[in-house]
């Protein structure tokens, strides 16, 4: 079954509390996946939940991480999430009057999270590479110093749309990669502030397997 | 194509609550509606350091300018909220 990336969802604000929630509409389809990427300044995200069932971290970059952003960089994950529009519940450590950035993909076709990359040396391009297997996609997020001029380029040389770009104390942005071929794949992320990158392999469901009817008593007919 | 959710913000028993109330379908029409601001964002900005020593909370926002209409969240799919043809019925 192919992989297809589904609802997206891209949300920034002010939550003035130590959790906010929002919704998020999970389309239909065999093997859904969602992930969610939260850039969160001055505070640690400590838990996430969609419809109620608690989603698992893939990958942090905690604020010492990410040096002078200061942010908690967060990439969570849910196999089999309710279908409909349902509440996504994030939790703080503490109260959180900056902006926060939250981005929600629905896949189908999914087998979950593969390897993962980053690179916090702040620079601008900045450029890291993941290996991925066939059909996956990449999700790519970024936090720049600026709102100007971002790029994100996966792989390199091809531009996506951004799918967010928001500012959270400093710039968050990202989007999600077509399905690509197995492979390194090399990544660049631009804004005209020094800029950091992280990516997360999104893998395609196997085929479900061939019922090969051949094993079993036969009867000959003459 | 993009849904640019309108959400009530109020005070409900002491908790800041996001209700949302329908979408709209551009940045344009968000940015062209008087009635939704940014007022309590801005109010959250101005204060911050003393809603951090405790000196502020959101309640006194509240207490002051009452609910309001944010816009925070675009997605790609709203089927569960309808198209907000007049604005002017958020108040």
């Amino acid at each position: 079954m192919p992989l297809v990336r589904g609802t997206t969802t891209a949300d920034r604000r002010v939550p003035a509390s130590n959790t906010y929630t929002l919704s998020h509409n999970h389309n239909v389809g065999a093997d859904g996946y969602l992930f969610v990427v939260i850039t969160c300044p001055f505070t640690d995200v400590s838990s996430v939940t969609y419809a109620g069932v608690a989603m698992t971290l893939v990958q942090r970059k905690t604020r010492a991480n990410t040096g002078s952003y200061n942010t908690d960089w967060t990439v969570w994950r849910l196999a089999a999430p309710a279908t409909g529009a349902n509440n996504l519940v994030v939790r703080m450590v503490t109260s959180q009057f900056n902006g926060v950035s939250t981005f929600i993909t629905s896949y189908t076709g999914c087998a979950g999270s593969g390897n993962i990359a980053s690179n916090l040396t702040i620079s601008s391009p900045v450029t890291t590479s993941v290996a991925i297997e066939q059909n996956s996609m990449i999700i790519g997020s970024a936090i720049g110093g600026n709102s100007l001029n971002l790029s994100m380029q996966i792989p390199t040389g091809t531009s996506l749309t951004l799918l967010y770009s928001h500012n959270a104390n400093n710039w968050a942005f990202g989007s999600v990669s077509p399905s690509l071929g197995a492979g390194t794949i090399s990544c660049r992320a631009d804004s005209n502030g020094s800029t950091i990158m992280m990516l997360t392999e999104v893998r395609e469901a196997p085929d479900a397997p061939v019922v090969n009817n051949t094993s079993g008593w036969w009867m000959i007919l003459n | 194509m993009e849904y640019y959710i309108i959400d009530k913000l109020e005070l409900i028993d002491g908790v800041l609550v996001h209700t949302s109330v329908g979408y709209l379908t551009s940045q344009e029409d968000v940015d062209a509606a008087p009635e939704i601001t940014t007022q309590f964002e801005d109010w959250v900005g101005t204060n911050k350091g003393d809603l951090e020593n405790g000196v502020l909370t959101v309640a006194d926002y509240f207490n002051t300018y009452g609910p309001s209409y944010v816009c925070n969240t675009v997605t790609t799919d709203a089927s569960n909220l309808t198209l907000i043809t007049d604005t002017s019925i958020l108040i």
